[in-house]
């Protein structure tokens, strides 16, 4: 396998690590968020605060602690997993705001349980927005991926850092070039999803 | 069939409804009428637990409270002002959520003058008068004991509004019609209940409303007739 190939391998097993994680725990924590507001409030400003931190920074702080420290992958992954989280936050907590009161309403007087309310109308009409934050948080993570090469985690960014390191272009081009494609590629997949879900 | 004692409804810390006393007859269509914010709305909605009420709403003898909450939803059509259609499912699959399987369902809207090729679209892919329709099947899915109608035809033309007040008439259903319109109220109604500042201010026949001395009311009659 090629150097470029197998590197690329790597980041993408780091992306989709990091956001399938932010996926994964962001669902129901917006959801949690979207019925408690206030509390809820509170742990949107958390994720904002984790996206102020630099990503070098965040790398560095996270490094030297018991567990998810250490050179390697594992801190990579938890490191783009926090930054992940924001933008599946709160796309999905201004998708389930954005179902119209008075469908919500009528799926209630229905008789439908909460849990069929969400399943049934509230996740199925804000699918799109949740999509949308997927994506934004899929090509983001794509592109800070490459910081991740910096603690051993290797990827596309392993030839960004070489390149900088020996002021080699080809090397830049070889890190830089399937990362924008890799992003792009992932843009308009997910793009094509959100307008697919937004069709009826 | 419904029963409100003392019956009363606090939003953002504000009474919206108070002292409400009153009884929904089995098969009879009550319409109510009132002002904006005089508490319609608000008084259909305690029926179906929507809002919860202070003082008792009986619904069938039973105080709504000590009903499973779900049950006593299904057991109830409700059809709000903006009809709550859900606008990324099929007719056929709201009907289905609301409790009809699929020849109920076609049952359901050939009785409310929709071919049963519409359950295959969507809202947006019907007329107004159409989702009208759709949204009186939906509420009827379920064999409801009860409908709660919220001015479901205020935005349609007169002939779409006859039809379907003819439709209401038709379902022998204990129904409670919210309504702005006078002659609306006087078609459907075998009752007709007055609601002012949050309160009922008259309850029953033409006649009796007509010959109401409550000054309100009196204005409310003279302004739309």
């Amino acid at each position: 396998m090629s150097p470029i190939v197998s590197a690329a391998a790597e980041h993408l097993v780091l992306v989709f690590l990091a956001v399938g994680l932010a996926a994964l725990l962001g669902l129901p924590a917006a959801v949690w968020a979207a019925r408690h507001p206030r509390p809820g409030a509170y742990l949107l400003r958390a994720a904002d605060l984790v996206q102020t931190i630099p990503s070098l920074a965040l790398f560095g702080l996270l490094l030297p602690l018991p567990l998810i420290g250490g050179i390697g992958p594992r801190l990579a992954v938890i490191a783009l997993f926090a930054y992940a989280l924001l933008p599946i936050l709160r796309n999905t907590v201004a998708g389930l705001a954005s179902v119209p009161a008075p469908v919500k309403e009528s799926a209630i007087a229905m008789g439908l349980t909460p849990r069929q309310v969400l399943r049934e109308v509230e996740l199925p009409l804000a699918a799109p927005a949740i999509v949308a934050g997927l994506r934004i948080a899929t090509v983001a993570t794509i592109g800070t991926a490459t910081v991740a090469a910096a603690v051993g985690a290797g990827g596309l960014g392993t030839f960004l850092y070489r390149g900088l390191a020996t002021l080699e272009p080809n090397l830049l081009l070889a890190g830089a070039i399937p990362a924008a494609l890799m992003a792009i590629l992932a843009d308009r997949i997910l793009a094509w999803t959100e307008n697919k879900l937004s069709q009826y | 069939m419904i029963r409100f004692t003392d019956a009363g409804c606090i939003r953002d810390g504000r009474p919206v409804l108070s002292g409400i006393d009153a009884e929904f007859r089995e098969g009879e269509i009550t319409v109510l009428l009132g002002r904006s914010g005089s508490g319609k709305s608000t008084l259909l909605r305690l029926i179906n637990r929507l809002l919860e009420a202070k003082g008792t709403v009986e619904v069938m003898g039973r105080d709504v409270t000590s009903w499973d909450v779900y049950a006593l939803r299904r057991a109830i059509g409700f059809v709000p002002q903006d009809l709550g259609l859900f606008p990324h499912r099929r007719v056929g699959e709201q009907m289905h959520l609301a409790g009809a399987d699929a020849a109920r369902a076609a049952s359901l809207l050939q009785r409310t003058g929709l071919p049963v090729t519409y359950l295959e679209r969507y809202p947006h892919q019907l007329s107004g008068g159409e989702q009208q329709r759709v949204a009186l099947a939906r509420a009827l899915a379920a064999a409801p004991k009860l409908m709660l109608l919220d001015e479901p035809f205020s935005a349609l033309d007169p002939i779409t509004r006859r039809e379907l007040q003819t439709l209401v008439k038709g379902l022998g259903t204990t129904t409670i019609f919210v309504t702005h319109d006078l002659r609306e109220a006087f078609a459907l109604g075998d009752r007709i209940g007055f609601l002012a500042q949050g309160r009922l201010a008259a309850l029953g026949t033409r006649s009796a409303i007509e010959a109401t001395q409550h000054p309100e009311l009196r204005l409310f009659l003279e302004t739309l007739s």
